[in-house]
């Protein structure tokens, strides 16, 4: 998706409404909000801009909170050399922020497994001894209990709730999310192989074959789509349960065939050509169909076996083996005979 | 532009016959003098050397000297497809990456052709010294082709002592002893079935039996062959195309008399 389209398709920027960041030394930012929220906006139901810990980012993070239940994600599009014009101002930080909606258990679960895997625990005890308190605000404030019971055991005990993080449940759910993210892809039709592609430059004729090839990419990517929000080790065991390859293991493993080929020429059955991954498939001819390999490389591990080298290195007849066997012992005839 | 035209396939044929065994490509070196043929086998033991003259051919022509380099089992492929009798024709043009091989019966009713591509094969060619042989030996073809069988059965080496009294070829391995003397014949009733020995001094080499196997290859070629020794140099074994030129084969001694 172009950083254009997402501008026209959202709302327009309000410099009148523009909240203010009090800590940063620009005056002036530029948010886009959705309009109902700013007309919402009244006396006390602000919006706020709080930090809590971002999981993917392994550190405080900028969010906006709006009355004390919705928290909006804060996208930062940093293009050099770029300002605002706001009336007759001109803004020396020309960055742009999105604010989309985001689903505060991705951000509870971080402390969630850090402090629930062994015990249950009242999210109003999770963090409390820590001198950050937005642990326990985001814990109490934005989370609502459904979505927490897809991530965790919930256990209750007269007017209190326990929570303790189950790994199988979250799973799940992120798998969940991966597959409605694959989804909304298709049905934009982005193009998750790896290098560039054109929007506009649409192949007909072979688009429907490589849909169906690029199921795994789809995957990959949507699966990245929810890392980006995760834990890094969590990131990775949700790519184990979904069955995705990385792709670099995948080339690797290519090229270490492909250097295979080359050096035992065919010795080996057709068993070593191909990689049999968990899931049965062939990642070798699905990652050559998929473009994810670079046009080069793919020409290399296509081209390869036919070079002349081994053409040279071809087996002998049993016949010239004879021959050769009978030249034991024998001067070579150009220790006789100088070259011209 | 090249063009090359023999009366009969037949001897383009034997011609190849003779010759792919030892090597698996060539490159013919055509001038308007003829074509030269000069490889060694990939063992680098032998070497051949075939000359065909332009004035043996029916019609020969070559404005420019053209080398090409040729896979001879290819060419052989395609000369089993001639008749015997065809008239055969080679034809390419300067600086063509193919060749162009046509049969012709002798009534002219069937034409069939053949290209094949060429190879760039970089061969280099080797001088070969003038060297006055010890000894020459011309013996029947056939003869040569019967005792390089019957030694190849006994042992890898054969041994030829060349001495006033005759050649004498052995071989002895785990079977046993073989040794065939040849005395020169007394009278010539027929010139193809003679021996004749010109010695200077007498020689004894050993030599590679399958390859003395590989140049029988040529016997269809020609009734006689020549062989030709000296000590401490390649043996020459020669048969002559009649009216069109030779096949010359030469073979390095082996160094060790008793290794096998």
């Amino acid at each position: 998706m172009s950083k254009k389209a997402t501008r026209s398709t959202k709302p327009k920027p309000d410099p009148d409404a523009v909240p203010q960041k009090p800590t940063v030394s620009a005056a002036k930012k530029v948010f886009y909000i959705a309009d109902n929220l700013l007309q919402a906006e009244d006396g006390e139901q602000r919006m706020r801009l709080e930090r809590f810990y971002h999981p993917g980012k392994g550190q405080l993070a900028w969010f906006i909170t709006h009355q004390d239940r919705h928290i909006m994600e804060v996208l930062e599009y940093a293009e050099p050399r770029r300002s605002w014009l706001l009336n007759n101002e001109v803004c020396s930080n020309g960055r742009t922020y999105m604010t989309t909606p985001f689903d505060a258990t991705l951000l509870a679960l971080h402390h969630l497994r850090k402090h629930c895997s062994q015990r249950a625990m009242s999210l109003d005890s999770i963090g409390v001894d820590e001198s950050d308190t937005s642990v326990n605000r985001l814990l109490t404030k934005f989370t609502n209990a459904t979505s927490l019971k897809c991530v965790s055991d919930v256990k209750v005990s007269g007017d209190l709730t326990f929570y303790k993080y189950n790994a199988e449940r979250t799973l799940a759910w992120l798998a969940l999310k991966t597959r409605g993210i694959v989804a909304v892809l298709k049905a934009k039709q982005v193009h998750c192989g790896l290098g560039a592609k054109s929007e506009n430059y649409v192949r007909s004729e072979k688009l429907v074959t490589e849909t169906d090839v690029n199921e795994m990419d789809y995957m990959r990517m949507a699966c990245d789509y929810v890392g980006r929000y995760l834990d890094a080790d969590l990131h990775e065991e949700l790519t184990r349960y979904l069955h995705i390859p990385s792709e670099i293991q995948a080339l690797v493993e290519e090229k270490s065939t492909a250097q295979k080929r080359k050096s035992q020429q065919g010795q080996q059955g057709a068993n070593s050509k191909k990689i049999k991954l968990a899931n049965g498939e062939d990642a070798a001819s699905k990652l050559r169909n998929s473009s994810l390999l670079d046009s080069d490389d793919a020409k290399e591990s296509v081209t390869s076996p036919p070079t002349p080298a081994p053409l040279k290195e071809r087996t002998m007849t049993a016949k010239e083996k004879a021959l050769a066997k009978g030249a034991k012992g024998s001067k070579s005839i150009a220790s006789f005979f100088k070259a011209k | 532009m090249f063009e090359a035209r023999l009366g009969q396939a037949t001897i383009l044929k034997k011609i190849l016959d003779a010759i792919k065994d030892l090597l698996n490509e060539g490159t013919f070196d055509c001038s308007d003098s003829g074509i030269q043929l000069q490889a060694m086998d990939n063992s680098h033991v032998s070497l051949v050397s075939l000359t065909l003259r332009s004035d043996g051919f029916d019609k020969f022509r070559c404005d420019r000297n053209l080398s090409m380099g040729m896979n001879l089992g290819s060419m052989a492929k395609i000369l089993k497809c001639a008749n015997n009798e065809d008239n055969v024709t080679m034809k390419a043009q300067d600086n063509a990456d193919t060749v162009t091989i046509m049969f012709e019966s002798a009534n002219q009713e069937k034409v069939s052709d053949y290209e094949m591509k060429l190879m760039n094969l970089d061969q280099e060619h080797l001088g070969i010294p003038e060297t006055d042989y010890s000894c020459v030996v011309r013996m029947p073809a056939m003869e040569f082709a019967r005792i390089c069988r019957d030694l190849a059965q006994f042992s890898e080496s054969v041994v030829i002592c060349c001495t006033k009294e005759g050649v004498k070829f052995s071989a002895s391995g785990d079977v046993g002893t073989a040794n065939i003397k040849l005395a020169q014949t007394g009278s010539v009733d027929k010139e193809e079935e003679a021996v004749i020995i010109d010695m200077q001094e007498p020689v004894t080499l050993t030599f590679a039996c399958r390859y003395l196997n590989a140049f029988t290859k040529a016997t269809p070629l020609s009734t006689q062959v020549q062989l030709s020794m000296c000590a401490d140099v390649p043996l020459v074994v020669e048969y002559a195309i009649k009216d069109l030129g030779h096949i010359r084969y030469y073979l390095a001694p082996k160094i060790e008399d008793n290794e096998t």
